[in-house]
């Protein structure tokens, strides 16, 4: 048993396990030999080692008066021999002394755990740890692309930014405050959105918008001080000087200017002369560039149509064929397109309750994304035509397989589509590189073109009111005027086009109206009351529920009196004259088109632009005399003038009850169909009409071809004229190549065949907007196939030759003048023709039985006496050699030969037309020289269309 | 009288080459005598135009005290101006060379 001393414990002994305090008897300490003196006396805890027999035995000895007998139980178990007891003078365990139960806590007295050195280690070592790192050199940093996105999630300063005092004078503080309106064109008042219901809207969610704007209008403050200025006593006004008209008349009649004119007139003639041989500042390098086929300017360029982009639509237009396609009027980049099955009448009708099934859509396409359309219209029927609103270029209209007319407002969509297409200008004139999409952006587009919009159908005709035909033409009336109920023009004093044309092959012509239609029995004020107080929640509700009616509608006769079936119209857009037709779009037209308003699609939710009542405001058209003509292409190959309101001498019928249209001029020219018919864009009279394998160009006055082409070994279906050169313009065939046509090179064929898909092309169009020679040049072409092919055109194309203007305007003066000289020789023979049968008919058909008997004995006798004086003659000449006079032929004789044959012609025709030819005063009697004179005399018809 | 028809005819003569927009007959003084053109642009062109020969005959007396003035052509953009002076009037006549 020995004695230790222990360095002072960081635990107190009563935190350790199995240390228990003890207070023992001076009994115990005597029979444990402790001595007291010893165990305090350093003031630490002081170990005595026990033995555990010896414990036992106090336990055993002393029963429950021994101080460990409530620890027998845990004693009892003691592994070892000997226990630690020690003294504790600071009463750690509230005792004097404490014990050691189990051997754990022995350990634990004896050798206390080190905790204080332990921590030391550990804060050593995480100090190395921080030298370590601080030794290491940063690696460089490299991008994978996440610095884009961080980049983009920048804000960066566009400008300086404003710093902004705010101050206020201490002697206002709490001072009153006036608020007061604000001026209208104050800056501050521009930010205002009217709210609106949703349910307004059933296809728009709404979404929560988390944006807050604050107008900040920039403040200027700007002093000036007028400068020093002489003073003026004195002010002038003056005259301009002019001499009096008598002493001009002196001056006119002096010698003395006679003398300077003398003096004069010789040198400006010489200098005038000189002018008008060479132009000194003529530039040669300007024409030069333009010139074809010069090598140095073209040898890098192709002369061929390149492929620029295709459109197609796998689920909606896959498989169908294209029937109209038209370059948006406002809208560049932008093509709308119609689709319909594609096949013939008998096998539409067996396909019928298929193709019902399927759905139709007209589709918008926007020239940069192939992939998707950009808008989809909601079609009940194969739509065959389309035709946007010049003015409200929102508004679309349709005609149907069925022979419905359907009506489209795009709405916000449009102005949807505009402001993208417009922002992309925008992004592009900016910094293109700059502002390169990140991906999340491009996600989000993707989406959203994914989303294309599906417009539902606004409105659709009735069906008894509809024709009874597929309508195979829609045209607008143009903005500035509106018709009539009974078929009168009147100024249009909204601007905008409201009214519409159709033609379709049952022989009608009807007029739409998309404004709602007063009711016969309703009074006006009931009216207005009714628009103020019911809230529109379809503005076009009028043209829903079958309600929607013609305006008017017109049958259309060939001049046989049969029905006409139309397949193209386009409508005669002359205006006054001393007007320059290219700058002719009115200014309401315009503004209605740029106007602010329309930048706020709130202004579409206001019913004025297309609701007004039709009510008589404007005025009735003074020069009636251009404007209610349609130039029309037929199913059987006829061109032809119709007027809706005039008759055939231009005067207005006194009643307006007429419902068959007049033909100013209808003639047969093509073999087929025509199945195309453009209006050139730099001089609206000339038209190009393409129809049964041959193309024509026709003047709208002209009753006439002043250009045609002859057969070719392909059928041109379509033709457009160039927006660029007014020379050139561009066929779509039917085997599927595209023709261009150069009137300044050759006008016997095109200048150039080119191959592009190998289906049939339906349509060839060009956009309204004449590109800028920098630009690319585009032409659209659609086959067959559902698919719009967009053709990128040779730089040749794009901008007109010097004189090219003077050379077409000649050459379409000139072939005018020549078809004009040839018609009146036609008629003048047509007319030397009719007396001359007029002639033999009369001496045919007065001379009775008895005259003819008469006739035929003085014939004969003359006969007779004639042969004798051949007789004579041969006897004379016999006789004494001598020539005579030869006898002149007889009057019945002197019909020359050649005129036989037409004379028997027409004696077959009349004797046909008999019953008609009763009344020879009809107006139709020219047409019917002239369509007969054409079957008799074919030869010179092929003289003269052109080889 | 009979000089007055001359004249006509000399105007009418010059009036019929190419191109020929407008005649202007002035004193010296710059006031138009005989124009056909409309009254506003003539009196402008009279103006103007007797500015230029005084500034420009006095340019050439300056340079050479025995040479004189005859002629003034004038090119512009759109057509060129032909002036011919005389002593106590000048001719003013608007071409239009490129015109065809």
């Amino acid at each position: 048993m020995g004695k230790m001393e222990q360095e002072p414990e960081v635990e107190t002994l009563a935190n350790i396990e199995g240390v228990i305090g003890l207070t023992l008897t001076p009994e115990t300490k005597q029979f444990f030999e402790i001595d007291e003196e010893e165990m305090f006396q350093t003031g630490h805890h002081v170990h005595k080692w026990l033995s555990w027999k010896k414990v036992k035995l106090h336990i055993f000895m002393n029963e429950d008066r021994s101080e460990f007998f409530p620890y027998y139980d845990t004693i009892k178990y003691y592994p070892d021999v000997t226990m630690l007891l020690g003294s504790d003078p600071r009463k750690e365990t509230g005792h004097d002394y404490f014990i050691c139960l189990t051997v754990e806590a022995r350990n634990n007295v004896l050798n206390p755990p080190k905790k204080k050195k332990v921590a030391l280690d550990l804060k050593q070592q995480q100090e190395q740890i921080w030298n370590e790192m601080a030794s290491k050199a940063p690696r460089k940093w490299r991008g994978y692309g996440s610095e884009l996105e961080v980049n983009d999630e920048n804000v960066i300063d566009s400008r300086p930014l404003l710093s902004v005092q705010v101050y206020r004078y201490r002697q206002h503080f709490g001072s009153e405050c006036k608020f007061e309106d604000a001026p209208k064109d104050s800056p501050s008042f521009k930010a205002s959105f009217k709210s609106e219901p949703v349910e307004q809207y059933p296809c728009i969610q709404t979404v929560e918008v988390d944006r807050a704007v604050q107008v900040m209008p920039q403040k200027k403050e700007t002093s000036t001080q007028t400068g020093f200025c002489f003073k003026r006593n004195k002010m002038i006004q003056y005259n301009t000087q002019s001499i009096t008209e008598n002493n001009v008349a002196n001056i006119m009649g002096s010698k003395k200017i006679a003398k300077f004119f003398k003096k004069v007139t010789p040198r400006l003639d010489k200098v005038l002369q000189q002018n008008e041989m060479v132009d000194l500042l003529h530039d040669d390098y300007r024409n030069l560039k333009c010139k074809r086929g010069h090598e140095m300017e073209f040898s890098t360029e192709s002369m061929l149509l390149q492929e620029y982009q295709t459109y197609a639509d796998f689920k909606h237009s896959k498989g169908r064929t294209v029937t109209t396609m038209m370059f948006h009027p406002v809208l560049e980049d932008v093509v709308v397109m119609a689709t319909a099955v594609d096949l013939t009448w008998e096998r539409r009708i067996d396909a019928h309750s298929k193709s019902l099934m399927e759905p139709n859509y007209v589709l918008f396409w926007d020239l940069r994304d192939s992939a998707h359309p950009q808008i989809m219209l909601d079609a009940p029927a194969d739509v065959f035509s389309v035709n946007v609103n010049p003015s409200d270029p929102h508004l679309v209209c349709g005609g149907c397989a069925n022979g419905q007319i359907a009506f489209w407002d795009l709405g916000r969509t449009y102005f949807e589509l505009r402001a993208k297409i417009q922002d992309r200008g925008n992004l592009s004139a900016a910094d293109a590189k700059t502002k390169r999409p990140s991906f999340l952006d491009k996600l989000k587009d993707s989406a959203e073109s994914l989303a294309c919009p599906l417009i539902p159908i606004a409105g659709l005709s009735n069906l008894d009111m509809s024709h009874k035909r597929a309508v195979s033409s829609v045209s607008w009336i143009p903005p500035h005027i509106e018709i009539g109920k009974n078929g009168m023009v009147y100024d249009n004093l909204i601007g905008r086009s409201v009214q519409f044309m159709s033609v379709a092959g049952d022989g009608t012509l009807r007029l739409w109206d998309i404004r709602p239609q007063k009711k016969p029995g309703q009074a006006e004020e009931d009216d207005e009351d009714l628009n103020k107080d019911v809230i529109k929640v379809n503005k076009w509700a009028h043209l829903e529920n079958n309600q929607w009616k013609y305006h008017f509608r017109y049958s259309m006769e060939d001049n046989s009196g049969g029905p006409m079936f139309a397949t193209t119209i386009r409508i005669c857009e002359k205006r006054p004259e001393g007007k320059d037709p290219k700058e002719e779009v009115p200014a309401i037209q315009k503004s209605s088109i740029d106007d602010d308003s329309n930048e706020n699609p709130e202004a579409l939710d206001d019913p004025k632009p297309v609701a007004p009542k039709p009510k008589r405001v404007g005025a009735l058209v003074q020069n009636l005399s251009a404007l209610t003509t349609i130039f029309i292409g037929t199913e059987a190959g006829a061109i032809g003038l119709v007027d809706w309101l005039r008759n055939k001498e231009g005067v207005i019928s006194p009643d307006f009850g007429n419902k068959i249209i007049t033909n100013v001029y209808l003639s047969t020219f093509h073999h087929g169909a025509i199945t195309s018919i453009t209006k050139s864009p730099f001089y609206p009279e000339l038209l190009l009409v393409v129809g049964g394998g041959t193309i024509s160009i026709w003047k709208e006055t002209c009753p006439y071809p002043i250009f045609c082409s002859g057969g070719f070994d392909v059928f041109p279906w379509c033709a457009i004229w160039s927006n660029s050169r007014p020379a050139v313009f561009y066929v779509g065939n039917r085997e599927g190549s595209v023709s261009i046509w150069d009137l300044m090179d050759r006008s016997n064929g095109p200048v150039m065949t080119q191959p592009i898909t190998n289906v049939r092309i339906t349509g060839i169009g060009i956009p309204k907007i004449a590109a800028s020679a920098s630009k690319n040049q585009y032409l659209a072409v659609t086959d067959s196939d559902g698919v719009v092919l967009v053709l990128l055109l040779p730089r040749f194309y794009a901008r007109p030759l010097p004189n090219e203007d003077h050379v077409v305007r000649e050459l379409m003066n000139r072939e005018d003048s020549r078809m004009t000289a040839w018609v009146k020789e036609m008629e003048e023979r047509s007319d030397k023709i009719q007396s001359v049968n007029y002639s033999w008919q009369q001496s045919r058909v007065t001379k009775t039985p008895e005259e003819t008997n008469r006739e035929e004995i003085e014939q004969e006798g003359r006969l007779n006496e004639e042969y004798q004086h051949f007789v004579e003659f041969e006897m004379s000449i016999i006789g004494d050699l001598k020539e005579g006079e030869p006898e002149l032929p007889t009057m019945d004789t002197q019909i020359s030969d050649e005129f036989d044959a037409m004379i028997l012609d027409a004696q077959r025709l009349e004797a046909e037309e008999e019953g008609e030819e009763e009344d020879d005063d009809s107006p139709d009697d020219d047409y019917d020289d002239y369509n007969a004179f054409d079957d008799d005399d074919d030869d010179d018809y092929d003289q003269f269309r052109y080889k | 009288m009979l000089q007055s028809n001359e004249v006509e005819e000399a105007i009418k003569r010059i009036l019929s080459h190419k191109g020929v927009v407008g005649l202007v007959v002035i004193n010296h003084e710059g006031i138009p005598i005989k124009s056909t053109m409309e009254n506003a642009l003539s009196v402008q062109y009279a103006a103007q135009v007797t500015q230029l020969l005084d500034k420009s005959r006095s340019m050439i007396k300056e340079l050479d005290s025995n040479n004189d003035l005859t002629f003034i052509r004038l090119r512009t953009k759109k057509h060129e101006v032909l002036v011919c002076p005389e002593k106590d009037y000048a001719m003013i006549v608007i071409q239009n060379p490129t015109e065809s």
